[in-house]
């Protein structure tokens, strides 16, 4: 659950989503579920001369699994409150 | 064919042409105008028309089968009024349109009955001095003559929303766009899609928001609490409950989050704005009718449809809202458990939810100190300089003990943290049960972490001391930083003691913070920064406080544990000392008796004891920056300050010693400022600097004379 709240706190920034296939997606995060399944709008390919079939896209909905990376900007990333819901996450996936 | 249709009472003539010549006289625009309304009636959300005002099949509607079939449909008359009707709309636009259809076609009867009767016998000529009559050809010429003539921009409307196979085409085509679109509704009953939102949601519940939903929750406190952290949680109970039907996070169920109305209503609004833009739904906004309403109309007629739209959204917000909450109350009555062991079974199967997932594969390592990595390494390996010498015999293992150490003191300060949250909403009462409870944890909490420190033996045999160890990594410094909130003033005590007994062996003051070059002496520099502004403080405000017995033990233990020539190159030394002397001054002013008490005596000898150390090497104080660099303001503040807290406690004679050692550091600096090269305000701190030495001493970097 700590990638889906992380995500929940970047919903409206400006991300770049890069997939498996290469394709590289820049748009405003919408929406994300449980799966990291990731609803883009306003989206530019970064690319775009490779795509063109992607000119007239302006909304997309990304499968989680096909995700290779997700760019942020580090200013919407508190780091130390991170840290401590990734030792949180540790602790409790550890305890049983 | 001899019966007409309705009633049947006057039988037309056969001849067509004077039939229909005989229409087109007598034709009113009634039908005219009861098929425009019905078309812009009829595009109206699809709704059927009502029975009055549907004319399309007037001819065939109200008959019987019988009626129909015995008789023969008189296509050319009906196609004839209908083009007679076509042809003249202007001329009888003032009559009043009859709403009822018997009653105009009655009237035509009448008025075919009408002129008829003047015509009966009559050619393809007559003669009636209220109309004008024509001559078949010339009746033809005019119907052809105002076809092609440009008619106004109504007309033209008129005639083309009139014609029958326009009206007809487009009408198929909505059906069949809209059959297109529907042909596939209503597979799931609104208790199955209910069922299915109830089973995700219940995925994604969290009672306890600060566990499951840590960073989200956190963040958001942090970051744009406005009324407070349990509204906050509230809230978060309603977040959940409008999130969408799939279980997502979107823009605008986090609104109410933020908890404010006027945010929300324009994120509402804006929602609703783009979903009229994107979504077209067929047949709702935009279907071919209204295209040809004014743009004014249509702007009015979208407000409403958004104005509907918005109510209908939030009523079905407010619906998925409830049904959430039971679905809450639900799970809150029946815990989910990860195993679910059937009865007379044999084993458990592992229930996936969000809070059991599906583990990814764990290659397990053994542990202890099996793998050996080699060296520790050059000075720039992670997790600071130098701090691999540990134990001398395997210092990978000494590591990985003292990151696990780390880890430990910041789970104590991770339940520590969240004790405290808790803390809140605890009732007022010493000795309620859950208060006791709660105090327990929360000792018990700060014990394991204080432990892991042991900071209680400031000198041990293991070189260098475990705290130390600790120190060395950033981590372990912000570890220390936020742990020292929660102790004890004993316990700080404590801790300032060893770390002042070890003071030598801190990374950060290792090998003096002025002897790296490029990438080290950055990361030097950012440990020690971290050390100041975590650590430090700490020691310090707690120094700011203790008696002058306490500061003058301290201070003895600095000097005895530490070679104070060699350490005071380092910044943390400087400021250490410093704030010694200050504190000491400070105390010393307070005494009633300054010249008695033993402390001032301790605190006098121990003064001399670190000028007389001090004596000689004062030039090295200062950081050397390399040739070449620019100055900065700060580089040798310390140093200064460090100066000059000295000299507020020196006597004369060491004033003038000090003066005398430094004399030249202090003009080459008055050199610096003056030199034309150095921007203003780069100066104008060196000065700055320099004067607090100086002023200490009674004297002003103006009297320099260079």
């Amino acid at each position: 659950m700590l990638f889906y709240s992380f995500f929940k706190t970047q919903v409206g920034q400006q991300v770049t989503v890069e997939l498996k296939n290469d394709l590289a997606i820049q748009g405003v995060l919408e929406s994300v579920d449980q799966f990291l399944n990731i609803k883009l709008k306003e989206i530019k390919v970064v690319d775009s001369e490779r795509y063109p079939h992607m000119m007239a896209v302006k909304n997309c909905f990304i499968r989680g699994s096909v995700v290779r990376y997700v760019q942020l900007s580090p200013q919407s990333v508190d780091t130390a409150l991170l840290q401590d819901a990734a030792r949180r996450e540790a602790q409790s996936t550890q305890q049983p | 064919m001899s019966g007409s249709f309705f009633g049947g009472t006057n039988a037309p003539e056969d001849d067509p042409i004077a039939r229909g010549r005989a229409e087109y006289l007598a034709s009113t625009v009634t039908d005219l105008d009861n098929r425009l309304e019905s078309l812009a009636l009829e595009d109206n959300l699809g709704e059927q028309l009502p029975e009055d005002q549907d004319t399309f099949n007037t001819e065939t509607f109200d008959a019987d089968v019988g009626e129909i079939t015995n008789r023969e449909f008189d296509f050319f008359q009906s196609t004839l009024t209908n083009q007679a009707k076509l042809a003249s709309p202007q001329q009888h636009q003032n009559q009043p349109p009859p709403q009822d259809t018997m009653q105009m076609l009655q009237s035509m009867g009448v008025s075919i009955n009408h002129s008829v009767g003047p015509e009966a016998g009559a050619g393809s000529e007559g003669v009636d001095e209220h109309r004008r009559i024509t001559t078949l050809a010339e009746l033809e010429a005019k119907i052809i003559s105002q076809r092609s003539t440009p008619m106004s921009g109504v007309a033209q409307t008129v005639h083309r929303m009139a014609d029958p196979e326009t009206i007809a085409r487009r009408r198929e085509q909505r059906l069949e766009r809209e059959a297109a679109l529907t042909r596939y509704n209503n597979m799931m009953s609104q208790r199955d899609k209910e069922y299915i939102v109830r089973i995700q949601i219940s995925q994604l519940l969290t009672d306890d928001p600060a566990a499951d939903d840590f960073y989200c929750h956190m963040y958001q406190l942090s970051r744009g609490a406005i009324f407070g952290a349990m509204q906050q949680q509230q809230q978060q109970q309603q977040q959940v409950g409008l999130t969408s039907r799939s279980g997502e996070m979107t823009e605008a169920g986090r609104s109410p989050s933020v908890s404010n109305d006027s945010r929300r209503g324009t994120l509402a609004g804006v929602e609703l704005q783009n979903s009229t833009g994107q979504e077209r739904r067929a047949g709702k906004v935009g279907s071919p009718v209204s295209k040809q309403q004014t743009g004014g109309e249509r702007l009015q007629q979208q407000q409403h449809l958004a104005r509907a739209r918005r109510s209908n959204t939030q009523s079905s917000m407010a619906r998925m809202q409830q049904q959430v909450q039971r679905i809450v109350n639900e799970a809150r009555r029946r815990p989910k458990v990860a195993h679910v062991a059937a009865e007379g079974a044999l084993g458990k199967i592992s229930v996936t939810s969000a809070r059991n997932p599906k583990q990814a594969i764990q290659v397990q390592r053994s542990h202890g100190g099996s793998v050996s990595q080699g060296s520790p390494g050059p000075l720039t390996e992670a997790g600071g300089a130098l701090v691999g010498l540990g134990d001398a015999r395997n210092p990978t293992a000494e590591r990985r003990k003292t990151l696990r150490a780390i880890e430990e003191v910041y789970t104590g300060v991770l339940q520590l943290e969240q004790l405290v949250r808790e803390q809140a909403r605890l009732p007022n009462v010493a000795d309620h049960p859950s208060v006791q409870g709660w105090v327990a944890a929360y000792g018990a909490a700060k014990e394991r972490a204080w432990a892991e420190l042991e900071a209680t033996q400031p000198i041990l045999n293991v070189y260098p001391h475990p705290l130390v160890r600790v120190l060395a990594f950033a981590k372990g410094k912000r570890a220390v930083g936020r742990l020292v909130h929660h102790l004890s003033m004993d316990q700080v005590l404590a801790l300032t003691t060893t770390i002042i007994a070890n003071f030598e062996s801190l990374d950060v003051c290792r090998v003096g913070s002025f002897g790296y070059t490029g990438a080290a002496e950055a990361q030097q520099r950012e440990e020690t920064d971290l050390f100041l502004h975590l650590v430090m403080p700490t020691a310090l405000g707690f120094l700011a406080e203790a008696s002058l017995q306490i500061v003058n033990g301290l201070f003895a233990l600095f000097m005895e544990r530490n070679n104070v020539a060699w350490v005071v190159r380092t910044r943390p030394a400087l400021v250490f000392l410093m704030v010694v002397l200050g504190r000491t001054a400070a105390l010393k002013q307070q005494q009633p008796q300054p010249q008695q008490s033993q402390e001032v005596y301790q605190a006098a000898e121990l003064y001399n004891h670190l000028f007389n150390s001090l004596r000689g090497s004062l030039a090295a104080i200062f950081p050397q920056r390399p040739l070449g660099h620019m100055p900065s303001p700060t580089e040798d503040m310390h140093a200064w300050q460090f100066l000059a807290a000295l000299a507020a406690s020196a006597s004369a004679e060491q004033q003038h010693a000090l003066v005398a050692e430094a004399r030249e550091k202090v003009l080459e600096k008055v050199q610096l400022a003056k030199d034309p090269r150095v921007p203003a305000e780069v100066s104008a701190a060196i000065l700055v600097n320099v004067n607090m030495f100086l002023n200490a001493l009674g004297l002003d970097a103006s009297q320099v004379t260079t």
